[in-house]
């Protein structure tokens, strides 16, 4: 029982700025995310012996958990998930799509990464604009240590780019 | 910025795949975090004081850029605790000692003297009846214990206890008085004389006490002080008249 409470507390510190970032660009307000968060953890926690990713676990659960949020404050069940998370890359077409779903693919790919810090680490300061010192205060890191990692990731995802045939970077741009 | 994390910046806002957020909610969402995990533990009924500290012991660490792990954490938490746990006793048994000492004890002195006579106690002649003069003079035997040594070598204290016993047979007969230390010859005795010898600095100090074996009780005591190079024998001498004087 020990062991499970320290594996929520471990995950959900590495976790929890990810999750609310999530949360409150859909939501929009700070103690509605912070609840959503809290039932997203709990839920965690009830089924943690079962989760084999938990990145792609808590994505899914907090799109559930904002979904079930906005349906319970428009007391409206006919709420759409498509509405509530309205992708915006549906607006790219063509070859600009395939070019952001490989790209999404290459970021969502944990080989580019160290470990799963390392993806939370670069959420942070990529995805989310993080500065490298508030990232490092999340992750138990040194801010020094931040920048190192975050360009080893970023050299990783070029070298990535390339073995799927995109010499120049120039050329998504 | 280095060029690789430039061109991974430029990707990302091409294809507006970033979802940017404002630093007062970055610094909000860390200042919410362990309350958060709390309120969650709680919910799931896994909170306890004990692991609370162990937190906040995770979680300074990971803003100093330490990342211990909760185990670590814990452990940490549980030597911390047992330090300050140490710390605290020692804190209050230093001040209760200091504050309150513990009185002291009867001195060996009188419990030995004592216990040896504890079978005579009924034949013993107070020594108030004694001085009074009534007509009555109870054969009554000074018994002396040997002296002790304070600082001092034991044939100094063995030296003055032989220099006094010596005076007093001369000052008041050889059967008035016995050693203790013989105990073949306990007989009865109703005062005791104790003492020692004790070197402070480049003086001998040579203290002596009577007791009433009846009633406990101190009837007289004095000391002499003689240096090193002194007289030790007329120091003896000297007390073993004031003893004399008193018996």
């Amino acid at each position: 029982m020990h062991s499970k409470r320290n594996r929520l507390t471990e995950i959900y510190s590495d976790y929890y700025p990810v999750v609310f970032n999530a949360v409150l660009t859909k939501v929009g307000n700070r103690d509605d995310t912070l609840d959503i968060c809290q039932e997203v953890f709990i839920r965690l926690y009830e089924r943690l012996d079962r989760v084999e990713n938990v990145r792609r676990w808590l994505f899914s659960a907090l799109k559930l958990v904002v979904l079930e949020h906005f349906r319970k404050k428009r007391k409206n069940d006919q709420v759409n998930i498509d509405d509530v998370f309205n992708d915006v890359g549906l607006t790219f077409v063509n070859g600009f799509r395939d070019a952001r779903i490989m790209i999404q693919e290459a970021l969502d790919n944990i080989s580019n990464y160290a470990d799963e810090k390392d993806q939370v680490l670069f959420d942070l300061v990529a995805i989310n604009y993080y500065t490298y010192e508030e990232a490092a205060k999340h992750l138990g890191l040194t801010r020094r240590q931040v920048e190192y990692k975050y360009v080893q990731i970023a050299d990783r995802l070029l070298r990535y780019f390339k073995s799927k045939g995109i010499q120049h970077i120039e050329d998504l741009l | 910025m280095n060029s690789a994390a430039e061109k991974i910046k430029k990707i990302i806002e091409r294809f507006k795949l970033e979802e940017p957020v404002k630093e007062d909610d970055q610094h909000f969402a860390r200042r919410r975090k362990r309350g958060l995990l709390l309120a969650i533990l709680k919910s799931i009924g896994e909170y306890g004081l004990f692991y609370g500290l162990a937190l906040r012991v995770f979680f300074a660490a990971k803003n100093i850029g330490v990342g211990l792990s909760m185990a670590q954490s814990v452990a940490v938490t549980l030597a911390t605790a047992a330090v300050v746990a140490a710390s605290a006793t020692g804190g209050v048994v230093y001040y209760i000692k200091y504050h309150y000492p513990v009185k002291e004890v009867m001195q060996p002195e009188q419990k030995s003297a004592l216990e040896p006579l504890a079978e005579v106690k009924k034949n013993e002649t107070s020594s108030v009846q004694l001085k009074q003069g009534n007509g009555h003079h109870p054969q009554y035997r000074l018994g002396i214990q040997p002296f002790s040594g304070e600082n001092v070598d034991e044939a100094s204290a063995v030296r003055a206890t032989d220099l006094i016993i010596k005076k007093l047979k001369e000052l008041k007969g050889e059967g008035y008085l016995t050693s203790l230390s013989n105990r073949s010859r306990t007989g009865n005795v109703a005062v005791i004389l104790v003492g020692s010898v004790g070197k402070i600095g480049d003086n001998y100090v040579i203290f002596a006490k009577l007791i009433d074996v009846a009633t406990g009780n101190n009837i007289f005591s004095t000391s002499e002080t003689v240096t090193v190079q002194g007289d030790f024998d007329s120091a003896c001498g000297r007390v073993a008249g004031q003893l004399s004087d008193n018996l």
